[in-house]
């Protein structure tokens, strides 16, 4: 029996200048059959899936689309032949409504018959999949959470009339994890009809949880198809081998990697914690905290030499909570305070606890971090550039010395520092905000998600960092969306629900199954070393 | 910094585009500079005429006063804003220049009278727009007229009467010199001031601090850059360049004329825009808009030569 | 209908226009000062005057608002000249014989508007020029043509729009500008239109025809500007190159004031009628109240800019309220 090929692409290839983002990719892609895309960011993934969703055409190669040869030259030509995608970045109108936006590809089309009312029941079904509470169809979509947002342009893919092909770049990276799983319930329903699947990822979690119903791993690498794997053959090794292409840097990522297959914490970073002794000393409190009338408050600690995440469904109060350490945000009830050779000094601002050496590093790179249009030494040094000028006119020999000195540390890859820092990758970019804010020799760490989005080797390689910095005497506080990271590299978790601490746990009892029970409600308190406080 | 690994295919085909992309910032200046180049020798091939010393010092003299005009403009914009009162504060040094100097005031005093009001008026302009994130079209477009009205009320309409200041006479007449320089001083003025901001732009913390709020206020405001110093400052600039446009073109005027800085709105604007400085703020930078400026005059000055339009010397500075 | 569908109606106009509350607030206390000061532009024939005098400025509010609304920078500073080169063309060339037949003038207009858009919508989308650089192109353009043409006042119109000057027909091209753009916000263009003001990399994401949704923005605009040509042409009676342009910064005045987002996607045209119309009462109030001439820019400029502040503090304060789930 003759599969004939929903999608084949033949020597797709696209540079942009002089990087050659991806190079005769050729693949045929069946119908009703589960792909799972890897790559490390920069392997032309996200190149690909612009490609195929008409974003932009290729420089050379086409597309063949049942037996017809196909050019794309934009979404919408993409999109009448049939495929659907749910980009990266969350592409949604926050002065649309619910409906408006869901149906936007198909503006005027009805999308089911029975005029109006129609339309609208055919929407709330689909939005029934995605959500636990769909939200009003009126209701202006930038009012609504990231998660929803993404869930919405879910939707409006799956609102397409006539689709074949489907493709998820990375559709959970900001969903939870039930979130995460109902969209593993729409795969299993597309692939049901006979639809073929593209699946991005940068979660080992999730290539395992689809494994059931996957068909292939793709393999990127520097903008070739590397290899494929089927589902039947898979194992981590194999597939991190494949995508770094390096022998030694994959026999260490495998023994991570099995390491990380138990339940309790894995790999060196347990057995150099267990054997140094390390002293820890409160160096920040959150007195009275609460984020609402209805919740109690809390008073919080967070010491030195320690790694503390933040963990919970999205949306359940972590960033407010981390932003209130740094000033940033001002919640119902609570103060912050550093502890500074045992005084307690308040933190009224943002301003103070910078310079105090709270620092902040937020989760969307791209909107809060990044100053797009400047260089990458400029993206370094912003913050510091006071302190390494005279009269305001500012020494750069001494503001490059410095960076160098953090590119050698950090393992930063980057060509000539006046580039744009747009031509970095997002775990270089991640590297560089990284560094701008270790210059300022920071007491205390505040991460938002600092691995989001960032290719597999670059996090094994930010894990370490942290480690590093910890035994050195940092404190560090970080939210996480990613529980297996959490795991691998927290000292103490707590885990919020519903605006509060419902949880919290020290190692060696941090595991996933402890961490999501807190998360749905099924409270624990582990015990944990005791700690002195405040000396 | 190179890559730790090279990929063997990757390291031939990498070298020029590495070398492009490194200097991409110098490459797309070079683009303008072709530009004038080009637009220049269009003029001469053209335009009978048109290399003579004396059409060329001519255009150099309209773009000083352009470039003079577009130097604070180009600061605001760099912030992602837009200074609509620029002509207002032209104006108003003009008037001041030229009445209160028909009034007996010492030439200092009127000069430190010009640039209070011109720091009151960016104060006022960033002030509002820094603290209260007001639209700037709006803010300076109000502010505008409020000059304009004030102006008006004081000299009671344009009836009074202004004298050129002596000093002023040649600023701007071709031939004339400064000193042991060759050049009208209004010409090396705008070199001057061109330095001066190219410098505070890419050395200063205070330039770096300006083109990180253009381009990301979000991220500049947690490196604590302060957008409620930042707007003042940029808005101040653009009014002290208004005002030593205003200073400059009482020169020759023949007498107080407030509306004297109308034209330098739109093509002052039009200068930062052509030399690449983009609207939405944090990239570009004023040596772009000195070709800019440069590169508007050479248009006007071929269309002037086939007939078209109005020349830009009658409009900008009114003979 | 029943009560509980026009309850329904009105309040999704309510909240469809709820961005321009803060000006409308402003026009009925300027309409109530006005009509205190001088009751008679009240009565029918002076208030078909004041919209006879208001009307160029009204349209043209309108006019540049779809160019606004679509985002990017979006804007259309040459429809002011376009306004006073209408004029120009009617009082020069169009007012005798055939030529001068409303037959001829009309289209004329409503055609150069909207050939006047569709160069601006190449520019902007073909040529990616920015929309304020390639209008202000546009701008000198036009402006040195009604220049070159008739530099100055003067002229004379045909004896019919003579005619209509004080007449309630300009009150009806309003209306009827107004109904056009009503329908054209029952389309699926005006979605598309929304969506592209507001994110355009969005909107190209989900299948929508960025370029050709602009590019028709700024020939709806053109047209409109044709209209607002002809509404001047009766008002002033004859040609005039000069004034066009001066109302091109107070139509856009008159845009943000009504709450329209200058960035794109936000307001509709409800509110750049209202920012009009506060305008054009505050110049009346300022005559009325003897305003001396000299003090009346300055008085205009501090209204101008306390009206913008004030709208955007009463915002802020909204939007305090709304950025309070900061709950993760």
């Amino acid at each position: 029996m003759a599969e004939q090929a929903v999608l084949q692409a033949v020597g797709l290839s696209k540079s942009y200048g002089p990087t050659r983002a991806l190079q005769r990719f050729t693949y045929d892609f069946m119908a009703g059959r589960l792909y799972v895309l890897v790559g490390e960011n920069g392997s032309g993934k996200s190149t690909l899936v612009k490609l195929l969703g008409g974003v932009f055409p290729p420089d050379s190669g086409h597309m063949v689309i049942r037996g017809q040869k196909v050019n794309f030259n934009s979404p919408a030509d993409a999109m009448r032949s049939g495929i659907a995608v749910v980009h990266q970045e969350i592409f949604v109108e926050g002065n649309l409504s619910v409906l408006e936006n869901v149906c936007l590809s198909n503006a005027g089309q009805r999308l089911a018959s029975g005029g109006v009312v129609g339309e609208r029941n055919h929407v709330e079904s689909l939005l029934k999949d995605l959500f636990d509470k769909p939200p009003l169809l009126d209701e202006q979509v930038e009012d609504l959470g990231v998660a929803a947002k993404q869930k919405i342009a879910i939707a409006r893919a799956l609102a397409q009339p006539y689709i074949s092909m489907f493709i998820f770049d990375e559709p959970t990276s900001v969903l939870d994890k039930q979130d995460s799983n109902r969209v593993l319930s729409i795969v299993k329903k597309l692939l049901e009809k006979s639809i073929a699947v593209i699946y991005i990822t940068h979660r080992l979690d999730e290539i395992e949880a689809v494994s059931t119903m996957g068909y292939k791993i793709i393999v990127l690498r520097d903008g070739i198809l590397a290899g494929e794997i089927s589902f039947s053959d898979y194992t981590p090794s194999r597939l991190l081998a494949l995508m770094s292409g390096k022998g030694e840097v994959s026999e260490r990522l495998e023994a991570q990697a099995n390491l990380a297959e138990s339940n309790n914490m894995a790999g060196s970073y347990v057995s150099e914690r267990n054997g140094t002794e390390l002293r820890r000393q409160t160096v920040m409190l959150l007195e009275n905290f609460a984020l609402d009338s209805n919740k109690a408050a809390i008073t919080l600690s967070f010491q030195s030499s320690m790694i503390t995440g933040v963990a919970g469904l999205e949306g359940h109060g972590q960033d407010a909570l981390v932003m209130s350490l740094c000033g940033l945000y001002k919640p119902y009830s609570g103060r912050a305070f550093v502890i500074d050779n045992s005084a307690r000094v308040p933190i009224s601002n943002y301003k103070q606890a910078v310079s105090h050496g709270v620092i902040y590093v937020p989760r969307e790179r791209k909107l809060e971090g990044i100053l797009p249009t400047m260089s990458i030494l400029d993206n370094f040094a912003m913050p510091s550039y006071g302190e390494f000028s005279v009269a305001g006119i500012i020494k750069f020999r001494k503001v490059r010395q410095i960076f160098d000195e953090f590119i050698k540390r950090l393992s930063i890859k980057v060509g000539s520092t006046r580039q744009r820092i747009t031509s970095l990758s997002g775990g270089t970019q991640q590297k560089v905000l990284l560094a701008r804010w270790l210059a300022r020799n920071p007491k205390v760490m505040v991460l938002n998600d600092p691995t989001r989005g960032i290719d597999i080797a670059t996090k094994e390689e930010l894990y370490g960092l942290l480690r590093s910095l910890t035994e050195a005497g940092m404190a560090i506080v970080m939210v996480s969306t990613d529980l297996d990271e959490i795991c691998r590299i927290c000292d103490r978790v707590l885990v919020l629900r519903n605006g509060e601490v419902s949880a919290e746990f020290w190692y060696p009892n941090i595991s996933e199954d402890n961490i999501l029970a807190a998360m749905f409600g099924q409270t624990g308190v582990s015990k944990g070393p005791e700690l002195n406080v405040a000396r | 910094m190179q890559n730790a690994v090279q990929k063997p295919e990757k390291a031939l085909g990498l070298n020029l585009g590495d070398i492009v992309s490194r200097n991409r910032q110098y490459m797309t200046i070079a683009v303008y500079v072709v530009a004038v180049i080009v637009l220049f020798v269009i003029g001469v091939f053209t335009i009978p005429g048109f290399s003579r010393p004396y059409s060329i010092e001519s255009m150099l003299i309209i773009s000083s006063f352009l470039g003079i005009a577009a130097a604070g403009q180009t600061m605001v914009i760099l912030l992602g804003g837009i200074d609509l009162s620029v002509p207002g504060a032209i104006g108003l040094s003009e008037v001041c220049f030229t009445v209160l100097t028909a009034n007996g005031f010492p030439l200092w005093e009127t000069a430190l009278i010009v640039m209070s009001s011109a720091i009151a008026i960016g104060l006022i302009n960033g002030g509002i727009c820094g603290f209260l994130n007001l639209n700037p079209i709006i803010v300076s477009l109000g502010v505008g007229f409020m000059i304009n009205g004030g102006v008006l009320v004081w000299t009671s309409g344009g009836a009074a009467q202004g004298v050129i200041p002596g000093v002023f006479k040649h600023m701007d007449t071709v031939g004339s010199s400064l000193g042991p320089i060759p050049l009208p001083p209004v010409i090396v003025i705008w070199f001057v001031v061109a330095i001066l901001l190219v410098f505070l732009q890419y050395r200063t913390v205070l330039g770096k601090r300006l083109y990180s709020l253009g381009s990301n206020e979000h991220a500049a405001t947690l490196m604590l850059a302060n957008r409620r110093i930042m707007w003042p400052v940029a808005f101040i600039i653009s009014a002290l360049s208004g005002a030593l446009t205003g200073m400059l073109l009482s020169g020759f005027s023949g007498g107080a004329d407030f509306s004297i800085g109308d034209p330098y709105l739109f093509t002052g604007i039009a200068a930062v825009v052509v030399g690449g400085t983009s609207l939405l703020g944090g990239s570009g930078g004023y040596e772009r808009t000195f070709l800019g400026s440069l590169i508007v005059t050479e248009i006007s000055t071929i269309l002037v030569g086939y007939g078209l339009g109005v020349d830009l010397q009658q409009v900008l500075l009114g003979h | 209908m029943s009560q509980g569908k026009v309850i329904q109606l009105l309040r999704e106009a309510l909240d469809k226009n709820l961005y321009a509350a803060f000006a409308f607030i402003v026009l009925v206390v300027l309409v109530i000062v006005n009509y205190v000061l001088d009751s008679s532009m009240f009565s029918t024939t002076g208030l078909v005057q004041a919209i006879d005098t208001a009307a160029p400025l009204i349209l043209l509010a309108i006019a540049v608002t779809p160019s606004i609304f679509s985002g990017h920078g979006g804007i259309d500073l040459s429809l002011g000249p376009l306004a006073g080169l209408i004029t120009v063309l009617a009082g020069t060339y169009l007012n005798t014989g055939t030529l001068g037949s409303p037959f001829v003038l009309i289209p004329v207009a409503l055609l150069l508007g909207i050939a006047l858009g569709a160069l601006n919508g190449v520019a902007v989308t073909s040529f990616r020029i920015q929309p304020i650089v390639a209008t202000l192109g546009t701008y000198l353009i036009v402006t040195g043509i009604g220049a070159h043409f008739a530099p100055g006042a003067g002229g004379n119109v045909s004896g019919w729009v003579k005619g209509l000057s004080n007449s309630p027909l300009v009150v009806l091209m309003i209306v009827l500008v107004m109904a056009v753009w009503y329908l054209i916000t029952k389309t699926r263009y005006y979605r598309w239109l929304r969506a592209v003001g507001y994110d355009d990399r969005s909107a190209y994401i989900a299948g929508v025809p960025v370029d050709t949704v602009r590019f028709t923005a700024y020939v709806i605009g053109g047209l409109f500007a044709g209209v607002a040509g002809l509404a001047l042409t009766i008002l002033i009676g004859g040609s005039d190159s000069t004034v066009g342009p001066s109302y091109t910064l107070v139509s856009i005045a008159a845009v943000a004031l009504g709450g329209v987002s200058l960035a794109g996607g936000r307001g509709g045209i409800f509110g750049s009628i209202v920012g009009a119309l506060d305008i054009f009462l505050i110049e009346s109030l300022l005559t009325l109240a003897n305003v001396s001439v000299f003090a009346f820019n300055l008085a205009y400029g501090a209204i101008l800019v306390a009206m913008v502040i004030i709208n955007v503090l009463i915002s802020n304060r909204r939007l305090r309220f709304s950025t309070s789930k900061m709950t993760g």
